[in-house]
This record gives C-alpha cells, structure tokens and sequence, in this order.
C-alpha cells in the first residue's frame, strides 16, 4: 500500500517537471518566492506584515520558539522556511508531512506535483473527534464586580456537521492565553504588560468553558455564528494542530486572545486581513465589531446568560411570597431536612413548590461559588433540594429569558476624546482630553455594564485664559464598581484609582520682613485612592452608593511632602431617560497625617447622548480644600471612535 | 505526536486487570464528585487572570492521548464518559427538572433519538435517587447508576450499552 503510494507519487512529480517546468519547480528562485510571498503561506507562519495578498517584507514571527520552523531563519524569511518545508515533504518524512497538514494541504495545492502522502493516525483521530463543520466566535463578556473583566475574552468554537443547538457543549473550542503560573495580581500584570509571558493556543470542550465563564465567573456569553465554509474551518483544525504547544510572544495590549484569534482566522481566509485593522492595541470587543463589521461574516448571535443573569430574571419571575420562600428554603439547615416540607415548603400547592425549590437552588449555587463554600453542610443542602425537586416531577417554569438590546459590539466606541470650554476660579479655559479605554459612569450604557467604570490613561489638558495650558489631570487608573444590593445579592461596591492632578492650594510663606504672606499656588500633586462601601437601587432604577475612602497624595508643596486622609462619599447615578444620565455625588477627606487639612467636594453631571458615539456633558463642582473655595463649571462634548485603521 | 501513538498502543497491549467498572468513566479512572471544583474567582482588579492558562490546558480531545485505555470502545462512548465527569453538577441539575441544555448534550453524545428524548429526560427525573444517590457520588457511579436505570426500561434499554 505505501509503496504503491510512493511510486505513483514519484511518477506524478516525474510527470509534472515534465510538463511544468519552471511553475512548480521550487528549487527556481522566481517561483519560491512568489509563493513565499503569497499571504497564505505568511499567514501560517503567523509573519507580522500581513498584507491581505502578498508582501516580499521580512517575515518578522510572531511565534517565539525555533522549533515551529524547519529553517533555521524560518522565522525571519518565509522563503527559506517554504524552501525548506518543500524540502522535507518531498523527502517523503512522514513525521513532518503530518505535523505541518496545513502547509502541505495548501503547498499541494500550488504544487501539483507534490505528493498527499499516507495517513496520520494521531492528526486523523484528532480532527475527527473535533469534526469540524463550522466555527463561532464566542465571546465571554463582563464579570459583575470584576471591571478588569470588562475588557472581554474572545475564543472560537468549533461545531460538527448537523449538530443541533442543544448539543454544541460538547463542541471543540480553541482559545488563546498566556501561559501563566499562577502569580499574584501584581505580578501577573507587570508581566502581562511588558511580555513576561507565552501564550499559547490549547482545545479544550466547549462544556468547559461555560462552566468556567457562565457558572464560576458570571460572565454572560455572545456567540457570533461565522460564515466560514467547512473547507475553511478543518483548514483551521488543521493548522491549530501545527500550533500544538507553539509559544507566541505575548502582550496584554496588542499581542492578546484576541489579536491571535483574528491571526487564526485570517490563515484560513488571508483576503479577510482582520488583524491589520489594529494597529495600535487590541481590545476583545472591538475585535468582536471588526468581525461583524465584515459584510456576511457573521450570521446570527446566540446570547448565553450567566448563572447571575439567570439568577436575577428567575427572581423577577418569582411572586414575593415565593421568593421569601425561596430565602426559608435556602436557610433550611441540612440536618433536618424535614424542615423542608414542614416549614419552608408547607402549604404550597406542588407547582409553587417546585417554583420556589427552583429560586432556592440556583440562588444556593450562586452563593456557594462565590463564596467558595466546599463544606460537606453545602452539599448535602443542594442535593436535598435537587433530589426534592426530581421528585415533584415537573419541568422549569420559567418563561425563556429575552436576550438584552444591546449586545456589547453596539455600545459606544471605547477610544473617547472630549472637547470643553469651562470656567474655573473666575477663569475661562478651553480642556481637551483623551481617553483610550473604556467607559465611565456617565457614558451611554447600552452594551456596558451598569455601575462599572474603567478608566485607563486619561489625559486631560487645560488651557486657561492668559495663563497657557497645563495637565490638569492624569488619571492612569481608575475603577469604580458599583452593583446594588438586594435581598438575593449582596455585593461589596469598590473603587480604586490612582494618577497626577492639577490643585490649587493656598500656602503661608514668610516674606523678608518676617510677615506671614498668603499666597494661592498651583501645583500637580501625585494620588492614590481606595474605598468601599455598598450601594442599592432606588426608585427609578437610580442607582444610591455610599463609599468610605481612603486617599495618599504626595506633592512637594505639601507640607511633609505627602497627606494621607480618609471619608465618606455619597452619590446618586440615574438614566433620566434614554438619553439624559445624571450623576451627582457629595464627598469629604479628612487629612490627618503629613499635610493636615480637609477636602470637600460636591459636583453635578447631566449626560445627554446625540447618538452611540457623541454626547454632551455638562459638569458643576464646588471643592473646599487646601485653604482654597472654588467653583466650577464644564460643558464638554464627547466623541467615541475606535483604535483601527 | 509520535510517542502518544505509542503510548495508545501500548496501553490498548496490555490486558486490563481488575476490570471492575463496568462503564467508561470507571475504566478511565476519573472519579470527580458531585458539588467539587466550583470555586468561584475572588474580585480582580488588574488582572483578568481568567484568561490565562495556568492549569492543565491542553490539545487533548481523544482517549489516546489523556492516557485513558479504551480497549475497543468506540469513540462516542468515552466522550460521553468524558463528558459526565465534567458535567456533574450540571447534569444533577437538569435531571431534576427533567430537562436542560446538559441533559440534551448528554442525549445527543448517546445517540439518543429525538422520539425518545421525553421518555429519556422523565426517565431520569423519576429515578434521580438511584443516580445521584447522596452528596458526594463519584462520576462512575452516577454513570452506572444511568446505565442501570437505562437497561431497566424498554424503551430506553438499547442506549444503555451508551453510558
């Protein structure tokens, strides 16, 4: 069988440099690198400069490991490395013919006469077992509570022929990540950011991954149909077996999940040239606009709710008298389970009960993961009450949950520039600010998160009548996580920030004469901030918090050179209506180490969004600090874009 | 690639010792219970750490290469068996109401027939005792108490062979 293989192959390549002399015959430097050129073939070497057709530019890898290539500097040169994958097919190892089934597939079909070559028994089983038909984007969204979260993970499913919704758990995924060892907060974004880590592609079942996003994380699920053809997607199977355990350099910003995920689908379809639209950094959801930006590449959208998602529309399903049911079910102790029927359960006809074991279960499943209860008590009370539940004998209640209007690619732009003209201390100024990432409370948030802000690196600079421009402020982080408290959910409400402002403070110098002089300086002053508190929702969904901070600031004209101080504030986020938000907020710092003085500060905000991506502000703050009174007043115009070409 | 085929080999040489579970998530010897690994992740604030791959990520899809010997078995039946073990609360969750997107996984992976599918799901809802029989069941023992509920039905004999 092999040998028949193997002469008739011989006889093909005899035939085809007989018949095609110069166009397959790769040892001619003319074909080679044209071939080399070809965006294909730069594309499964996963070069840089991707153009969506052809380039002859080095070919600069992004695969950070010699083992991915048969040349020496087949990282660097996409015509050695084809030279020498030519090469070792032709010689008949069968090792490499498998471990490269997506180069040969495509080299054969620009060489004729190159040769298919026996079974892979190892690759075969693989793609089999994965079966690939067609390919979704999956898209894990925002965690409740974990902003950092908010940035979204991209990763793609891979489903069989003929496989029917309800079984696409055990469908293939391919996901990108680094390889990380488990360190600490800190040290795992110091090394993320500045590319201490591989990423690498693994496959794992779908199953897998909804566990970890929907049930373990909260993450709600978007999953984007693609309309690749099947040839297309085992061509993508095919090279994810070439990329088994091939460690790629790896970037938070702009060499992530995914940067790559659109690498991978560019291989498949080159003239897509999906990752060329990002050159400056990489944000999942944008990459998820891309992508449906793309005439026909999406079909449809499957929305997958969290367990917390789930959670909160079984609860509004749910009578208040089932619901304080539902609370007595939960505190039912285990070990007396007859308290179940007895108490919690007692008088309610068969269809209420298993309504109200149903709220109980999934809000008990919901505290346990977050509470990472692992105790044998916690067990044996979900077990009872599932075991309950089967014996009543009906089926879920619940009407089907409605997906949101607005998934999260129809939000606003996350790149925001904002264009003011203000009056500050009896002062006009113009400001001009920049903002690369995300979203803040005021922002429209159709497609957000509500009460999550992210602020990463903004600038804002001011420009002041006959005193020129300065930084106003630099805010390199800030975090605010707002989620309301209920009776069923009890989340801590948290803020972090630090970066450089502007202030304004009064200072009492000593003139010659030894008089006391006092003077309003200005100065930037470095801050770190911290607080939590909770919050809830009031009367039309506006959202009341109340935080404890705790602020540092550090600044040579402070005296001591920094001021530690802590305090309370208290604010109020409301959606007026579809387009006017207001948020108004009061707060207080005490300053009791290093510079001694007090804060106080109370602003005023009113949103009105013209459309997704411009809006106007109008901001009114009053701030006592420093020995300095002053009021203040910005009306801003705010436009959001993307950071693509 | 190469030592994994070999690996497969070699296992599917040996003779099987003590071939004491009758069912595939037995003879692969995982044994993940009820309830365990639902650890949730603690706030975040810079990293979505989740996205990482600390942990056993790998490419394996097939029995070969996750060092399960499947002596014979067709392919199917080890993702099945694959697939209750990972699946456990999810699954104890849809029996008990008698549907669920597990549930139907679980179907399609057994080759279930959609005539079938109602009878299965009720099948399962009524004999949930005798599956997830307390707190802490193993993955192999709720696959043999499936198998065993399955086998005692007509109807539903023919897919217990599946389990």
């Amino acid at each position: 069988m092999v040998s028949l293989c193997r002469s008739t192959a011989i006889l093909l390549i005899g035939a085809s440099r007989v018949a095609f002399a110069q166009s397959t015959e790769p040892a001619s430097d003319r074909a080679s690198r044209s071939l080399s050129d070809d965006a294909q073939w730069r594309a499964l070497l996963h070069c840089a400069e991707i153009h969506p057709e052809r380039s002859a530019a080095p070919c600069r890898s992004k695969i950070n490991s010699g083992s991915f290539f048969l040349d020496p500097n087949g990282a660097n040169d996409a015509e050695a490395e084809l030279r020498a994958t030519v090469r070792a097919f032709r010689s008949g190892a069968t090792d490499l013919r498998c471990r490269y089934p997506a180069r040969h597939g495509w080299l054969r079909s620009q060489l004729p006469g190159l040769a298919e070559g026996g079974p892979c028994p190892a690759l075969d089983e693989w793609v089999s077992t994965i079966a690939p038909e067609s390919a979704t984007l999956v898209f894990p969204s925002t965690f409740v509570n974990n902003p950092a979260s908010a940035f979204g993970h991209t990763l793609l499913r891979i489903d069989p022929a003929a496989q029917p919704p309800d079984s696409r758990l055990a469908s293939y995924t391919a996901n990108f990540a680094a390889r990380t060892h488990g360190e600490n907060a800190f040290s795992y974004a110091l090394k993320g950011l500045f590319g201490g880590y591989d990423g690498v592609f693994s496959v794992a079942p779908y199953y897998q991954k909804v566990t970890q996003y929907s049930d373990l994380e909260n993450r709600d699920i978007w999953e984007y149909d693609l309309n690749l053809s099947p040839d297309e997607v085992r061509r993508l199977v095919l090279h994810l077996w070439e990329l088994r355990e091939i460690p790629f350099v790896y970037y938070y910003f702009d060499e992530n999940c995914s940067s790559y995920l659109l690498s991978l689908i560019d291989t498949v379809r080159p003239s897509l040239a999906l990752r060329r639209e990002f050159p400056l950094w990489v944000l999942p959801v944008d990459t998820v606009r891309a992508i449906i930006a793309r005439e026909g590449l999406v079909k449809r959208s499957i929305f997958r709710p969290s367990l917390a998602t789930k959670l909160r529309h079984r609860i509004a399903h749910t009578s208040p008298t089932l619901r304080e049911r539902a609370l007595r079910v939960a505190a039912v102790d285990p070990s007396n389970p007859e308290h179940l029927d007895h108490e919690a359960l007692a008088d309610l006809s068969p269809d209420e009960q298993s309504d109200t074991l149903d709220l109980a279960y999934d809000y008990l499943t919901y505290n346990r993961i977050l509470s990472r209860d692992e105790g044998n008590a916690a067990k044996r009370h979900s077990w009872q009450l599932l075991s309950r539940r089967a014996q009543l004998g009906r089926k879920d209640a619940l009407p089907p949950l409605p997906p949101p209007r607005f998934s999260p690619e129809r939000g606003h732009e996350t790149m925001r520039l904002a264009l003011g003209i203000g009056r500050e201390a009896g002062r006009w100024f113009t400001q001009y600010r920049f903002r690369p990432v995300f979203h803040d409370q005021l922002d429209r948030a159709a497609g957000y998160l509500p009460g999550a802000q992210i602020i990463f690196l903004e600038t804002a600079i001011r420009q002041i009548e006959e005193a020129g421009a300065r930084l106003q402020e630099l805010t390199v982080l800030d975090i605010e996580s707002l989620s309301p408290r209920s009776r069923f959910f009890r989340p801590r409400s948290w803020t972090v920030g630090f970066g450089a402002q502007r202030r304004r403070l009064r200072s009492h110098a000593l003139t010659a004469e030894g008089a006391k002089r006092d003077t309003i300086d200005e100065t930037t002053l470095l801050y770190g901030k911290a607080g939590a508190g909770i919050s809830a929702l009031g009367p039309g969904g506006a959202l009341y918090y109340g935080l404890i901070g705790a602020q540092l600031l550090q600044g040579d004209a402070l005296d001591q050179n920094f001021s530690l101080g802590a305090g309370p504030r208290l604010g109020v986020i409301a959606q007026l209506s579809d387009r006017f938000a207001l948020r108004a907020e009061g707060g207080a710092l005490h300053y009791e180490i290093g510079d001694r003085h007090n804060d106080l500060r109370a602003n005023l905000a009113l949103q009105y969004a013209l459309n997704t991506n411009l809006a106007l502000r109008f901001t009114i703050e009053r701030t006592q600090g420093f020995g300095v009174r002053s009021d203040g007043g910005l009306l801003e115009l705010h436009y959001f874009l993307r950071p693509t070409k | 690639m190469k030592r994994n085929v070999l690996v497969l080999l070699a296992a599917l040489a040996i003779p099987q010792i003590g071939w004491a579970e009758s069912n595939n998530v037995g003879s692969c010897g995982w044994g993940s219970k009820l309830f365990d690994g639902q650890r949730g992740v603690a706030p975040q604030v810079l990293a979505a750490t989740t996205n990482g791959t600390s942990g056993n990520q790998t490419f394996a899809v097939t029995s070969g290469t996750s060092g399960c010997s499947q002596d014979g078995v067709v392919r199917s039946t080890w993702k099945t068996a694959a697939f209750i073990d990972a699946n456990m609360n999810r699954l104890a969750l849809d029996m008990s109401r008698g549907e669920g997107e597990s549930l139907g996984s679980l179907a399609g992976l057994m080759g279930v027939a959609p005539a079938d599918q109602h009878a299965f799901a009720a099948k399962l809802q009524g004999n949930f005792a005798q599956i997830f029989t307390n707190s802490a069941v193993s993955s192999a023992d709720v696959a043999q108490g499936l198998k065993n509920v399955l086998a005692a039905d007509d109807q539903l004999a023919k897919y217990s062979a599946n389990v």
